[in-house]
C-alpha cells in the first residue's frame, strides 16, 4: 500500500514538473532527485486570510450592535386588498386604537336602504291606446298586480286612518313639486321634510354651482297609485310603507353652469315626463311623513340625452355591448349639437323685435 | 380569615368554620391550545392544588382527575424617561384535567353583537349600492345633476 501511495505522488509530481522526467528514469538516483521539489512546494504553499477582518477586535460586539434590523412595511400594498381581520390584527400588534368616528354633526337615518319589491312598469306605458291589443293586455296585468297592493293599503290604513289610495295621488304630487322646487332653490334645510335620507344625495348631486330652472306646467294624466308595500325593519313593530305613484306631466327644465352657459334643457321647450316615483313613510312613527324616496326607471325607457359638452369616454373593456352604445352616444352628440344650433335661431328673433321700436322712436 | 397562618386541624380541636374565604378562581382563556378536557383558571395565590380540587369537587360537583398549578411571573417594564422598573403582580395559574369524556369550550359572548351590527349596516350598504348605481346611470352627463328624467 505504501508503495502505491508513493507512486501516485510521484506521478503527480512528474505532471507538475515535466523537466524532471529524464532524471526520474534513472533507477539509482530517484529518491535524491524528488526531495528538493517537495521542499519547494511546502515553502510556496499559500495561506488565505479573511478580508473583512477588522484591525481592532475588542469592539466587535459594539460593531454588531450598531446595525438594527427593522421590519420594513410593504409600501406597495393597497388599502382595499387588506381584509378587516388583517387590519385589526395589525392594529393590535402595534397597539393602535382604531380611529374614532368623527361625529361633528350627528345624523339620523329614518328610512330604508332601497325599494323592496320594486314595481316593474309595463312596456310602452303611457303611449299605447287602451283600445289596442297591447293596451288591453296592460289593463289586465294591472288588475293582477293590484290585488297585492290592496293588502298593503289595508295595512297602511290600520296605522293611518286618513290614507286613501285615490286621494294620495294629489298629495304625492304636491310633495313632488315641493321637493323639486326646494332642490332648484338649493334649500337644503327645507328639502329634508320632503325627501328621505336615501334620496337626498341623489337629488343634491352636482347641484352646487348650477342654476336650475324647473317648472311643473300641468299634469297630463291624474297621478295614480300603482303599487304599495309594507315591510318591517329588524323588529315587527318597526313598519315602513312604500307607495309607487305614476306621474305623467309636462315640465320645463333648464340647467345653467357657473358661467351662465346652458348645460341641459331649455327654458322654452316643454317636455312630457312619465315617472314612477316611490314615496315612503315610517308608519310606526306617530309623526312620520310621506317623503320622496326613489325613482323607478324602467329598462324600456329611451336613454337620456347625453351632455352637449365634450367629455372623455371611458370604455369598459369587460363588456363589449357597452362599446356599441358608446358609439351611439357619439352619434347623439352630433344630433344634440344640431339641435342647439336650431335653438339659437328663435333666441335671435326677439332681439330684432326689440330693435324695431327704437328705430320707430 | 388570616393569610399569614393556615390553621391545621388537630383531632379533638373544634372545627373552624370559614364563611368568607380569601380564595377566588377565575376562568380564563388559555394562551396556548389545550386538550378539550383541560380547563385553565387564574386562582388566588394562597390556594394549593388540593384547595382547587376540593373547591371544584365539593362546590360545583365536577369530576376532577388532576390539578396542576404554577406561578407566572408578572411582566416587568422599564420606564422610558427615568429608568425605574415596574413589575406586575405574579399570577397563579391552575390547569384542571377533567375525565377524558368531558370537554370544555370557552363561551363566546360577542357573537350576537356582530350579527346585530351586520343587520344594522345592511340598510346603509343598500343605500351606498343604490347611489353607486345612480352614478353609473349618469355617466354620460358629467357635471350635470342626474336626478331629472328629462
Amino acid at each position: 500500500m505504501e508503495k502505491l501511495a508513493s507512486a501516485k505522488t510521484c506521478l503527480k509530481l512528474l505532471q507538475v514538473m515535466p523537466g524532471v522526467q529524464q532524471a526520474a528514469l534513472l533507477p539509482g538516483g530517484g529518491l535524491g532527485v524528488l526531495a528538493s521539489p517537495l521542499q519547494n512546494l511546502i515553502q510556496m504553499q499559500q495561506v488565505r486570510h479573511r478580508q473583512t477582518k477588522h484591525w481592532k477586535p475588542e469592539f466587535k460586539r459594539l460593531r454588531k450592535l450598531k446595525f438594527v434590523k427593522m421590519d420594513l412595511p410593504n409600501l406597495r400594498e393597497k388599502q382595499e386588498d387588506i381584509t378587516k381581520e388583517e387590519m385589526r390584527s395589525r392594529m393590535k400588534e402595534r397597539g393602535v386604537l382604531p380611529p374614532r368616528p368623527w361625529m361633528e354633526r350627528p345624523f339620523h337615518i329614518s328610512c330604508t336602504g332601497g325599494i323592496f319589491e320594486a314595481y316593474v312598469p309595463p312596456e310602452g306605458d303611457g303611449k299605447k291606446s287602451i283600445i289596442s291589443t297591447s293596451g288591453a293586455k296592460q289593463k289586465l296585468e294591472f288588475l293582477e298586480k293590484k290585488s297585492k297592493s290592496l293588502m298593503a293599503v289595508r295595512k297602511i290604513r290600520s296605522y293611518d286612518e286618513n290614507f286613501s289610495s285615490d286621494d294620495f295621488g294629489a298629495e304625492a304630487q304636491d310633495i313632488y313639486i315641493q321637493a323639486h322646487t326646494h332642490m332648484a332653490a338649493k334649500d337644503k334645510y327645507k328639502i329634508r321634510e320632503f325627501v328621505s335620507e336615501r334620496c337626498y344625495p341623489e337629488m343634491m348631486h352636482n347641484v352646487k354651482d348650477k342654476t336650475i330652472r324647473w317648472k311643473f306646467l300641468q299634469s297630463l294624466e291624474p297621478p295614480r297609485v300603482v303599487h304599495a308595500r309594507v315591510t318591517e325593519v329588524i323588529t315587527k313593530e318597526n313598519q315602513f310603507a312604500q307607495v309607487t305613484v305614476r306621474f305623467h306631466s309636462q315640465q320645463m327644465l333648464a340647467i345653467y353652469d357657473r358661467f351662465g352657459r346652458l348645460m341641459h334643457g331649455s327654458e322654452i321647450i316643454t317636455k312630457d315626463v312619465l315617472e314612477y316615483v316611490v314615496f315612503e313613510k315610517h308608519i310606526s312613527n306617530e309623526y312620520g311623513k310621506w317623503r320622496l324616496h326613489d325613482k323607478i326607471i324602467p329598462d324600456w325607457l329611451p336613454a337620456k340625452q347625453p351632455a352637449p359638452i365634450t367629455y372623455r369616454l371611458i370604455e369598459d373593456a369587460e363588456e363589449p355591448p357597452k362599446e356599441l352604445s358608446a358609439g351611439d352616444a357619439e352619434v347623439k352628440q352630433v344630433d344634440s349639437v344640431g339641435e342647439q344650433s336650431k335653438e339659437q335661431l328663435p333666441l335671435a328673433t326677439p332681439v330684432e323685435s326689440h330693435t324695431k321700436p327704437s328705430l320707430a322712436i | 380569615m388570616s393569610t399569614r397562618w393556615y390553621p391545621i386541624y388537630q383531632r379533638g380541636n373544634p372545627q373552624l368554620r370559614v364563611f368568607l374565604p380569601n380564595f377566588w378562581m377565575k376562568l380564563i382563556r388559555p394562551t396556548e391550545e389545550q386538550p378539550p378536557n383541560v380547563v385553565t383558571f387564574s386562582v388566588s395565590m394562597e390556594m394549593t392544588k388540593y384547595d382547587v380540587r376540593n373547591y371544584l369537587e365539593k362546590i360545583y360537583k365536577l369530576p376532577v382527575v388532576d390539578v396542576r398549578t404554577r406561578i407566572a411571573m408578572g411582566e416587568t417594564k422599564k420606564d422610558q424617561t427615568y429608568g425605574y422598573i415596574t413589575k406586575k403582580d405574579d399570577v397563579k395559574l391552575a390547569y384542571v384535567t377533567l375525565p377524558r369524556e368531558e370537554s370544555f369550550v370557552f363561551p363566546d359572548f360577542f357573537s350576537e353583537k356582530a350579527e346585530k351590527q351586520a343587520k344594522e349596516e345592511k340598510s346603509l350598504d343598500e343605500s351606498k349600492a343604490g347611489f353607486r348605481r345612480f352614478l353609473d346611470r349618469n355617466k354620460k352627463r358629467p357635471g350635470t345633476p342626474g336626478w331629472f328624467s328629462i
